[in-house]
């Protein structure tokens, strides 16, 4: 019943609103008659200066793409990484804050993770395997890092 | 027992059909309103889609960032939509002036006319000569029958008739489609509006870990 009421209500509503309603409609479609007019002749104008078109991707949607692209395959690796048996938690920490000390000390003065009673019990296999995944991660995650940074102003630059 | 109304049989059906008829009508309009609701919050979720990146991605950091750029997308989305409803009004707009140019006869004065235009594919009844009710002596502007049919569907084979008739199915389709993308447009844009302020809100206040 109160449904019904509600739905009784609104009806009155929008009849005693009808005129403002269909105003902000006729607005809206010679607001939007314009802007197409304007995107049409922006298209043209794009398509014969710059041979693309107006729906092409914009760049900002690339850059994000991008990003995302490779925040993906860092996750990946590391999953990989962790499959493989390796330490997995320390290792984004270690490629984030000690890139260039692999078997030596972090720039906090601690040692590196790699060199604990529990990852030396691993194959000196395993180990320069590791290690190489470990350069690859860090290059992934330096590459990320600079792309969140250079895109952190956001769509400043579309 | 003092009578100051006294209302007849007829008076009291009347009155009662009005006010059935009167509440029927605003519950329709409240049911059409709120389907039309409906559809709005769905195509408004378009905008979740087309922002979705751009805010997991961090390259949309600020409210205002993100109206701009979901403006741009949005404009950008009915421009790719609305070209389907335009090329059929562009059709239904030639159609009119080949028929105005060789007829002679103008859009608004003739289009929906019984004679010259798409008026004699439809009923036309005579509500304005039709018969009113009234209710205590007072007449109403409800009509108490259904009036004369001034014209029964039929067709006219003149050239203003048929370019009308072919005419009209674009005018109309168009129409409504543009109509469509136009609700489409204003939901997007309410809804850019409603997430910009949401997506970037900072929320303490249900948080009981913080001391």
């Amino acid at each position: 019943m109160i449904q019904i009421l509600k739905t009784f209500g609104l009806g009155l509503l929008c009849t005693i609103l009808s005129p403002l309603i269909l105003l902000v409609l006729i607005l809206y479609f010679i607001y939007t008659l314009i802007g197409i007019i304007v995107m049409f002749f922006i298209s043209v104008y794009r398509y014969f200066a710059k041979g693309g078109s107006v729906l092409d991707e914009l760049e900002i949607d690339k850059k994000a793409k991008q990003i995302l692209q490779a925040q993906e395959e860092y996750n990946q690796k590391v999953r990989e990484s962790m499959l493989n048996g390796t330490n997995p938690f320390s290792a984004p920490q270690a490629n984030a804050y000690a890139p260039n000390t692999f078997n030596s000390q972090n720039s906090f003065g601690a040692q590196n993770s790699y060199n604990t009673p529990q990852t030396n019990q691993i194959s000196n296999q395993n180990n320069s395997e590791y290690s190489e995944n470990q350069h690859q991660n860090f290059d992934q995650s330096s590459s990320n890092e600079n792309f969140i940074d250079n895109n952190s102003n956001g769509g400043d630059n579309l | 027992m003092i009578h100051l109304v006294k209302l007849t049989e007829t008076d009291k059906r009347i009155l009662i059909t009005v006010f059935l008829v009167v509440i029927l009508v605003f519950l329709l309009i409240g049911l059409v309103v709120n389907i039309v609701r409906k559809i709005m919050a769905h195509q408004g979720r378009a905008v979740d889609t087309y922002m979705y990146d751009l805010v997991k991605a961090k390259v949309i950091t600020r409210p205002s960032e993100f109206r701009r750029i979901g403006f741009i997308k949005n404009f950008r989305m009915i421009y790719k939509n609305i070209r389907l409803p335009i090329i059929l009004l562009a059709i239904a707009f030639i159609l009119c002036l080949v028929r105005y140019i060789f007829s002679g006869n103008s859009f608004f004065a003739t289009y929906f006319s019984v004679d010259t235009g798409i008026g004699s594919l439809f009923y036309k009844w005579d509500w304005a000569n039709a018969e009113k009710a009234s209710i205590l002596g007072i007449p109403t502007i409800f009509p108490s029958q259904w009036p004369d049919a001034l014209n029964t569907p039929h067709f006219e084979g003149n050239f203003s008739s048929i370019m009308a008739y072919i005419s009209f199915p674009f005018l109309l389709v168009g129409l409504i489609l543009y109509f469509r993308h136009l609700l489409a447009f204003i939901s997007r844009s309410i809804q850019t509006i409603k997430l910009s302020r949401k997506v970037f809100q900072k929320n303490l206040s249900n948080n009981q870990n913080i001391q």
